[in-house]
């Protein structure tokens, strides 16, 4: 507990880049979806950009997941890219619009990332096509 | 029935809680923080000096008056009301240990101005009659004597005749049309009356003219101090009538830091109505005397020295450049304790404390902060430019027999004036 | 387009993708901080939506909302569900003009009584019965009431549809009044913000037309999804207001360094709004990024809540704890608790007890 003493009346500027321990959460996140998606086959999501990381934390994780394998780029009005990290079944994907301006950005879990996959309705538009 | 007192308490309350006071007690989020900033949690550890619980009773009267659940506990007979216990505990908690200093108002989160309460919480003290004696008896010798110490007409003349003859100068008295019209207060005339002679040094040499006046020669508001706005409206009121009959474009506040809250910031709220002159300090005229060119000085102190801000100065005032500008042109050796300007620490006898007889021990524990400051800097000398903090100062010195000496601002740069 | 079409077709005959538009709805489910694994069905269920007759209504406003709405970037999702929608009537956006158009509002009613979406900007005077405001001899007031009367649910887009906003400013004197407080017969969402965030306007629609349903609202009728959060709670300088770094002026060195502008009057710690994640100007910045503070503007009543630079002193609207009973009770609640406040006050006033030197004397020698 926090004494009153304890409470400075000055605060001092320390540590605002410093990591808030976000990503210690983040990787936590992820161990429970890969726990969930090898009991059940459940696929999951974490959105990373709506949560309030500081550039420290959102590079730190980056490093901390590291590259893997597979990496790809959609055009998909806009530039959508997507590599797996260093982390089997664990994907990144940055959906960005035509402004480069980036839409949604996820960590992925499962064998692939649903965005990769073809859609029924396209495919059978593309059997008309033929 | 509540009692007449708690009745004219819980009365004045509600007059005095206005908007900034019912947000301040709304966005108060209990962090505590302003007791650090307190001389006398401070120096003590003691809670019951945390600034903000020292407005125990005046926020009881703001629950049951302007909140909701407030006021429906206090419909239903389920809130615990103000009592004259309440005013009698909490008497010496906002009369004898506080100052009105300002410091907690700096560092709250919120930006509550807890002082601003203080002074308000004040006004239903006084109107249920819990106010220090002491104080109560200078506020009595200022509403009817004109000064608080009970300086007369004579007494004032009689020292005034002393420095004529001292310094070879004469002290003008109520000469209409006047550049400055000066006031005093009590502590110089009875202790420091070297400050007139000062003064008179001073704009003899910088060409200016100026003038007391016989009506009105104190700044000095024991009203604001004790908490009622009746009796420090009439004192105010007294000075504008003086400076409107003379003439006179400024009003000059002495070295007295609450002369120069009431006078200059309060002054025109308190009557109503504004001032057909400006309010200056002392300091900041002789800074302008400065930058005009009119205030020249030859040779240094050599001796090492601090400035002591007074608090209704410097954190409630603004003034703080101004006296290290002046301080700089006479001292070869000054140095800045290791808080100063607006975070300054008081000298633990502002906002009617020294007047209060009953609190003379706690103003002396809140002393030994002054103590510490100073001993850390290592210098024997003290500069200040209010006359209250300076009779503190030197009751702390003289209790706690260290070598500091105090001086005034003024006189300092009177005696370096250069008369070639 | 068919009556009957869904916008799935319209993706196909764009030539946009399943993908690209899984890629729009994961991006709209982000900015409406649903669940990602929602994403999907979401897609699934928008693609099947059917066309939606709207009716947008413009009253006491400035188009603000409009523009607002017209200036999501290309292509989004916005200006595809913005595309898909059958915008029956807006009076600023559509080419007809004079009776033509009303002529168009009064059959597009008629056609889909019971089914279209009443889009609401701007309040409604009902000062001398309406006067102050008429669109071709209707006066506004008259115009809602007729047009809710059909819909199956109302928007009101902007905080002077929704709460009255600065035509109801003290003193109104046009006697500005919300869609709330004439309808209560309909589901309104409020969409408030001066103006709103166009992300935002679209947001709901799309999920309007997903769920088919209203989303879940709060107690002063915004969605959760958007308003759920203050400003303050997602604000990048939360931080320094953690650590009691504040600016004291808008150029002290603290300004500079982007500290927490609090005391600078930042209105965000009581304003409920998503600026702080959607952004505005493609997500460019929001005002406390531009070293503004927040003014409040998605809170009822912001312009009569004391200046914008002052720090945040009564809240606003707090939606959480005892207030609630409060804001419930609706606008006129709040007047009469202001009024007996400034009652007690003057009769404070009236028996002031008058502090003099014969009080002092008399105690003194007690």
């Amino acid at each position: 507990m926090t004494r009153l003493q304890d409470i400075p009346v000055n605060t001092e500027i320390t540590g605002l880049d410093a990591e808030c321990n976000m990503v210690d959460a983040v990787l936590h996140e992820l161990k429970q979806l890969l726990d969930a998606y090898l009991s059940s086959g459940e696929t999951g999501v974490i959105d990373i950009k709506s949560m309030p990381l500081s550039a420290t934390d959102y590079d730190s994780l980056k490093q901390r997941l590291g590259n893997g394998e597979i990496s790809a780029t959609a055009s998909l009005a806009g530039d959508t890219e997507i590599y797996e990290t260093a982390l089997s079944g664990v994907w990144w994907v940055v959906h960005r619009n035509i402004d480069d301006r980036v839409l949604a950005e996820q960590l992925e879990v499962g064998r692939i990332p649903a965005i990769l996959c073809a859609h029924d309705d396209d495919i059978r538009v593309a059997r008309e096509r033929l | 029935m509540n009692s007449p007192a708690v009745q004219r308490a819980e009365n004045a309350f509600v007059e005095f809680i206005d908007g900034p006071i019912t947000s301040f007690f709304g966005s108060c989020v209990h962090c505590g923080l302003c007791a650090h900033a307190c001389l006398f949690y401070e120096e003590t550890g003691d809670p019951k000096f945390t600034p903000i619980y020292k407005l125990e009773p005046m926020k009881k009267v703001w629950k049951q008056n302007y909140t909701f659940w407030g006021k429906l506990l206090h419909k239903f007979g389920l809130s615990k009301p103000l009592t004259e216990e309440d005013l009698k505990a909490w008497e010496p908690l906002l009369y004898d240990s506080c100052t009105m200093c300002g410091r907690c108002s700096m560092v709250c989160p919120v930006g509550n101005d807890i002082s601003y309460m203080i002074r308000r919480a004040r006004e239903a003290m006084v109107a249920s009659g819990y106010a220090p004696e002491g104080l109560k008896q200078a506020t009595l010798r200022a509403a009817t004597i004109g000064s608080p110490m009970g300086i007369k007409l004579p007494a004032l003349k009689a020292k005034i005749g002393h420095i004529e003859e001292e310094t070879g100068l004469k002290i003008p008295m109520d000469i209409e049309g006047a550049d400055y019209l000066a006031l005093l207060s009590s502590n110089e005339i009875m202790m420091y009356p070297e400050y007139i002679g000062a003064i008179a040094k001073i704009f003899k040499h910088a060409g200016v003219t100026w003038t007391l006046s016989s009506e009105a020669y104190e700044a000095t508001n024991s009203g604001l101090q004790i908490g009622s706005s009746d009796i420090a409206g009439e004192l105010v009121q007294h000075v504008v009538d003086a400076a409107e009959k003379l003439k006179v474009k400024t009003v000059i506040s002495p070295e007295c830091g609450h002369a120069y809250t009431a006078i200059r910031w309060e002054g025109p709220n308190l009557i109503g109505k504004k001032f057909d002159f400006k309010v200056k300090h002392i300091l900041e005229v002789l800074d302008e005397l400065r930058e005009q060119g009119r205030l020249k000085t030859t040779g240094l102190e050599e001796a090492a020295l601090t400035y002591h801000d007074p608090c209704q100065l410097a954190r409630r005032g603004g003034v703080v450049e101004q006296p290290r500008r002046l301080l700089n042109m006479v001292a070869a050796d000054f140095r800045e304790m290791d808080e100063h300007g607006v975070m300054n620490w008081c000298c633990g006898g502002g906002g009617g404390v020294s007047a209060n007889e009953r609190a003379a021990d706690w103003q002396l524990i809140a002393f030994n902060k002054k103590k510490s400051q100073v001993q850390a800097l290592g210098v024997n000398t003290m500069v200040t430019a209010c006359a209250n903090c300076r009779m503190v100062l030197e009751e702390g010195i003289e209790e706690n027999d260290i070598q500091v000496e105090v001086l005034g601002l003024t006189e300092l740069l009177a005696d370096y004036l250069d008369t070639k | 387009m068919a009556e009957n079409d869904n916008l799935g077709n319209l993706l196909a005959r764009r030539g946009i993708s399943r993908r690209t538009f899984l890629k729009f709805c994961t991006a709209l489910a982000s900015s409406m901080a649903l669940s990602p694994s929602m994403v999907p069905a979401m897609a699934e269920s928008l693609a099947k939506a059917k066309r939606q007759s709207v009716i947008w209504l413009s009253f006491q406003e400035c188009t603000g909302c409009t523009e607002s709405l017209t200036r999501s970037s290309q292509p989004s999702i916005e200006s595809l569900i913005f595309d898909f929608i059958s915008l029956d009537y807006h009076h600023t956006l559509q080419a007809a003009s004079g009776f033509q158009a009303e002529e168009a509002r009064e059959q597009a009613m008629a056609e889909h009584k019971g089914k279209y979406l009443l889009i609401v900007d701007g309040s409604i005077p009902v000062a001398e019965n309406g006067v102050y405001s008429t669109i071709a001899g209707m006066t506004n007031l008259q115009m809602l009431e007729d047009a809710a009367k059909g819909a199956m649910a109302i928007v009101a887009v902007g905080t002077c549809a929704a709460y009255g906003g600065l035509p109801k400013a003290r003193p109104n004197p046009t006697g500005a009044v919300s869609v709330t407080d004439l309808i209560d017969d309909k589901p309104i969402i409020n969409i408030p913000g001066c103006p709103p965030i166009g992300e935002v306007i679209t947001g709901v629609l799309a999920h309007f037309l997903t769920f088919g349903a209203i989303p879940e609202l709060d107690t002063v009728g915004r969605p959760k999804a958007f308003y759920g959060e203050t400003i303050h709670d997602r604000c990048y300088r939360r931080t320094f207001y953690d650590q009691g770094l504040f600016a004291e002026t808008f150029d002290d060195e603290g300004a500079r360094k982007g500290w927490c502008l609090y005391k600078l009057g930042c209105k965000g710690p009581v304003t409920y709004n998503s600026c702080a994640t959607t952004k505005w100007n493609q997500e460019t910045s929001f005002p406390i990024e531009s070293g503004h503070g927040c003014i409040g503007c998605s809170q009822p009543d912001f312009w009569d809540m004391g200046g914008i630079y002052e720090a945040v002193s009564e809240p606003l609207t707090d939606l959480r704890g005892p207030a609630v009973t409060a804001v419930v009770a609706g606008a006129a609640a709040g007047v009469a608790v202001a009024a007996m406040n400034k009652q007690s006050k003057q009769s404070a006033k009236d028996r002031h007890f008058k502090v003099s030197s014969e009080t002092l004397d008399e105690e003194l020698k007690k």
